[in-house]
């Protein structure tokens, strides 16, 4: 346990300190020639997944999304115009930029799952950057969060939101985002996650690892197909045991335009996830593609200025 | 907690204008966020849910009850009145009721009586006990007797 506790930590801020002295060796001497690569994604988000972008510094973003319900299926169709009269999940974050390369925030979403009311801190750090020469032929950037639960507990102990200590209401993420750009037209990212969530029901996992892979493709200056995905590692016996109670889980998928508009970059999308956030919407996915149960969603962010270099 | 301070102080460091009162508050709050991550990190699972919860022959199943419970816990918000969101799942009088679980069986079960259930979702009510929710199950497998 301790292990994780420090391995996760160490996730978070360590890598920072190997940065500072890999990027002074790449750009000290030779930073004419080894211009980083710029804009490989335009949001620090691609739909669900991270993307390897962090805020300038001083600059303060502002994130609203949201996903509708189900558009298909036994709740979706015209009588709730393709699930636009539901909502199941709302997250509005603030997100502010330290340095160029680590960025910080919170947000508060909805919540949709076992959790609800969440409330979560972030930090993103942007270890390194490829280059225009291929010196760097990756990006690679960690994120973490922390997010808890303010929902009443369940008076139930075998209850997901039962809570009999504070801590039993937080769950965590952290990824690794390598990154890279293609010429001028293609991203792609590969995340690899952990989530850690420290109370759950029985039969399901604390420490959960996935894989997701991410892409940016631009058709225009101002418009581009986003898709991303995630491979959640279950063990059998945890999905044979939830399948048995009625419950089978899926993998997140999301796909999207994103349209870019000055300070705005807007995403329209379509994912089967009903969540927001990593540590909700890789474990615990439920709704899928084939019946019909992915919805509308969008994000909307909005960059200030608040300093500038 | 030395070797900790020494850390952030390298990354910190590398910052051009590390010594900012924004930046030491910055430092201080990224160095409480780990510290408080550390500290609050578990490993819990919950008991195994009983297998045989509620005996239906048993347990009161009237409509009476069943719609008591929904108004009090679905209805009396903004949610599932008939006039707000979600529309389909219009709990605003027992007939509704009854004809959104006749024609879907299935979701009303994975999201209310099922092991996973995760309604009521919002508003900071407690969630349905499992009793509860057994209880609810019983009356739809019973054919929802008045």
């Amino acid at each position: 346990m301790l292990q994780i506790r420090m391995l996760t930590a160490l996730l978070l801020v360590a890598p920072a300190v190997m940065a500072q002295d890999d990027l002074s060796k790449m750009f000290g001497k030779d930073s004419v020639s080894r211009q980083p690569v710029i804009a490989t994604f335009k949001s620090t988000r691609v739909i669900n997944a991270q993307s390897n972008e962090t805020l300038k510094k001083g600059e303060l973003d502002f994130r609203v999304a949201h996903r509708f319900g189900d558009l298909a299926g036994g709740d979706g169709g015209a009588k709730t115009f393709f699930g636009m009269d539901n909502s199941s999940d709302i997250r509005i974050a603030f997100e502010y930029g330290i340095t160029d390369r680590l960025m910080v925030g919170v947000s508060r979403a909805k919540g949709s799952g076992n959790f609800s009311q969440l409330y979560e801190a972030l930090g993103k750090f942007k270890i390194l950057q490829q280059t225009t020469d291929n010196s760097m032929p990756l990006g690679v950037t960690v994120f973490g969060n922390a997010v808890v639960t303010s929902m009443k507990s369940s008076t139930e102990e075998p209850d997901a939101s039962y809570f009999d200590k504070f801590s039993s209401r937080m769950t965590y993420t952290g990824q690794i985002i390598l990154s890279r750009k293609f010429g001028n037209i293609l991203s792609l990212a590969v995340l690899p996650t952990y989530i850690h969530r420290n109370r759950v029901v029985f039969m399901d996992q604390n420490d959960m690892f996935a894989v997701g892979v991410g892409g940016r493709l631009r058709f225009s200056k101002r418009l581009a197909l986003v898709v991303d995905y995630f491979l959640p590692f279950r063990e059998q016996a945890s999905k044979d045991y939830f399948e048995g109670r009625g419950t089978k889980f899926y993998n997140p998928l999301g796909v999207g335009l994103e349209i870019e508009t000055g300070g705005h970059v807007f995403s329209v999308n379509f994912t089967n996830t009903t969540a927001i956030l990593e540590n909700q919407f890789i474990p615990e996915t439920t709704s899928t593609w084939k019946e019909g149960q992915f919805r509308w969603g969008f994000n909307i962010s909005r960059r200030f200025s608040l300093g500038g270099k | 907690m030395k070797g900790n301070r020494s850390l952030y102080s390298c990354v910190f460091k590398s910052m051009k204008t590390c010594n900012s009162p924004t930046l030491q508050s910055m430092k201080q709050l990224l160095t409480g966020l780990v510290f408080i991550f550390c500290i609050s990190c578990t490993s819990e699972k919950g008991p195994a849910p009983t297998d045989n919860p509620a005996d239906c022959d048993t347990v009161l199943v009237t409509s009476t009850r069943m719609y008591a419970i929904i108004q009090e816990n679905c209805t009396n918000r903004t949610c599932h009145p008939g006039s707000g969101s979600p529309v389909v799942a219009d709990f605003s009088t027992l007939v509704k009721f009854k004809n959104y679980i006749t024609d879907n069986g299935s979701m009303f079960r994975l999201r209310v009586t099922g092991p996973n259930a995760d309604m009521p979702q919002i508003m900071g009510y407690p969630q349905l006990s499992r009793a509860t929710r057994d209880s609810i199950a019983c009356w739809v497998g019973k054919g929802m007797p008045d």
